[in-house]
């Protein structure tokens, strides 16, 4: 599905680079994170595989094809929600469908059905400002969903929300993701939220940014169902991966 | 404000209703019509004893009842026709101007001193220039229109480019928008409050220029009107005209106001009038 290729980028070629050779494969269905303190790389990295960032080296493929540009088979969804304030949640749902020329009803229908799905089938003539954070993403879901991409791209889609309804988006998007059978690649700073929704977490380290590690989450799925942190499984991967970020922020502070 | 119930006391003497009477005697329509009746009168009676220098009420409306249809109404046609071409073309050029100052660098570096110099300069030193080129026509008050009205259109309008948040040009790039998609749905859309702001200073200055042209050149239309009436000192149809001039602008700037509150409303609402429904808990406690 998503295969990248010793990526670099750089913007001051004096100091190391804010991405350097990295790699990742996302197969068809799975679930990756970019994990990593400020500074690794990991939006960066999103933002190239976008096509919001050019790459200073390497490459993006997407099945077997150069991906440099935007693209209809990538859809993000943004840490900011960046909705349209002049749109309802309707028509924001709806954008990407209307820039692909499709008719007004049948991206209506479409743009409906997601909210639907996200939740918010009562909110569809809200405004971005009568509506809160959690619901506001949402709609940034549906907008990403409702135009069916192959590679969901999510760059810390929960940062800006409180603990209570960001975990109440991370079961609605697992739920989703398996009944969809979509490939995310999803950028976070929370080691718990990267166990509880990957298949695959890709641990990064700054200066420059690269990977240090990859882990394979072994947690059944679907983890909504059952205490996933009570699991021997969990507190492995989380001491583990914790032990890690703790040497890449270690010496930024020992520095500063 | 009416959640007190019958039976209770106000909890503060200070939150007592007023008395009625002095409610009423206070209420704004009722200040602002006694306000006009009081100027109207005085006006009435100083100008009665001074006929030829400052005329009367009475005096105005029979005027303009005698006058409108030969001489007011066609100066009218005249000035409201340039202003109508001069502003048309302001909006046409001035509004993708602006948008391409505000999002092509070289546009921006290329046209910026032209635009800040002449937005500076009082534009009205033009017309001398512009009667010059263009003698005593209809394209002269067109362009005096044009120079007077395009300026704070463009300004404005790049201004508003500078305030559109640059995550959702990205998100219309994510989502595959063309160029022209993210001029028109994003750019454009997320300026209009400002391109209003500066179609009506645009209009305002509009009316002015060609108001002025009309005074200092004789090229027919309402100022010449005024001019005119000045000259036999008919200052009673001379009111006639200004009240009029200041009833059209008013008019126009009154459509151009529900045409941009149809536009923004209620995405543009302010902060402390966003959603009732959301501000009510807020607006109680």
């Amino acid at each position: 599905m998503l295969k990248i290729e010793h990526l670099s980028k750089s913007y001051d070629p004096t100091k190391p680079p804010i991405l350097n050779d990295f790699n990742l494969d996302v197969g068809p269905g799975e679930f990756v994170s970019l994990l990593g303190p400020s500074g690794c790389g990991k939006t960066t990295a999103l933002r190239i595989v976008t096509g919001l960032l050019e790459a200073s080296g390497g490459e993006v493929f997407m099945d077997g094809q150069p991906s440099t540009g935007p693209s209809r088979e990538k859809a993000i969804v943004f840490q900011g929600f960046n909705l349209f304030p002049w749109r309802t949640a309707l028509s924001n749902a709806a954008y990407g469908l209307e820039l692909q020329g499709v008719k007004k009803k049948a991206r209506t229908a479409v743009a409906a059905e997601y909210l639907q799905l996200v939740g918010l089938g009562d909110r569809m003539a809200h405004y971005p400002s009568q509506l809160s954070g959690g619901q506001q993403q949402r709609v940034g879901l549906a907008r990403a969903l409702a135009i069916k991409p192959k590679l969901l791209l999510m760059d810390e889609p929960f940062g800006a929300l409180d603990a209570l309804t960001r975990e109440q988006l991370q079961g609605m998007l697992m739920r989703i993701c398996a009944d969809h059978g979509l490939s995310v690649l999803f950028v976070t700073h929370s080691i718990d939220e990267a166990i509880y929704l990957s298949d695959r977490i890709v641990v990064m380290g700054v200066n420059p940014g690269r990977v240090l590690r990859t882990f394979d989450v072994g947690l059944r799925k679907p983890r909504y169902e059952y205490d996933w942190r009570g699991e021997a499984e969990y507190v492995r991967l989380r001491a583990e991966i914790w032990a890690l970020l703790q040497s890449q922020i270690a010496p930024v502070e020992a520095a500063a | 404000m009416t959640t007190h119930a019958a039976g209770v006391a106000p909890p503060d003497a200070r939150l007592a209703p007023r008395p009625r009477l002095r409610a009423v005697l206070t209420a704004p329509w009722l200040l602002r019509t006694a306000s006009l009746a009081a100027f109207l009168v005085a006006w009435q009676l100083i100008g009665k004893s001074h006929p030829l220098a400052i005329s009367y009420p009475t005096a105005i409306v029979e005027a303009a009842r005698e006058s409108f249809r030969p001489e007011i109404l066609p100066a009218f046609g005249e000035t409201l026709k340039g202003l109508a071409v001069g502003f048309g073309l302001s909006i046409v050029l001035g509004i993708p101007i602006g948008l391409l100052m505000g999002r092509s660098r070289i546009v921006e570096l290329a046209l910026s001193p032209y635009v800040n110099a002449l937005y500076a300069t009082p534009r009205l030193a033009l017309v001398p220039l512009l009667v010059l080129w263009l003698g005593i026509s209809f394209e002269m008050r067109v362009g005096i229109v044009f120079i007077s009205a395009a300026l704070p259109i463009i300004v404005n309008t790049y201004l508003g480019t500078k305030e559109v948040n640059p995550d959702l040009v990205d998100t219309g790039k994510a989502f595959v928008a063309s160029e022209l998609q993210i001029y028109r749905g994003v750019v454009l859309r997320g300026s209009l409050p400002f391109v209003f702001a500066g179609l009506r200073i645009g209009l305002g200055k509009g009316m002015i220029g060609t108001v002025i042209a009309e005074i200092m050149t004789s090229a027919g239309g309402v100022g010449n009107l005024i001019v005119d009436y000045a000259r036999y000192f008919r200052i009673a149809d001379m009111f006639v005209v200004i009240v009029l001039l200041g009833l059209v602008a008013l008019a126009i700037s009154w459509v151009m106001r529900a045409v941009e509150l149809s536009l923004t409303e209620p995405w543009n609402r302010r902060p402390w009038k966003v959603n009732p429904l959301r501000r009510t808990k807020a607006a109680r406690s």
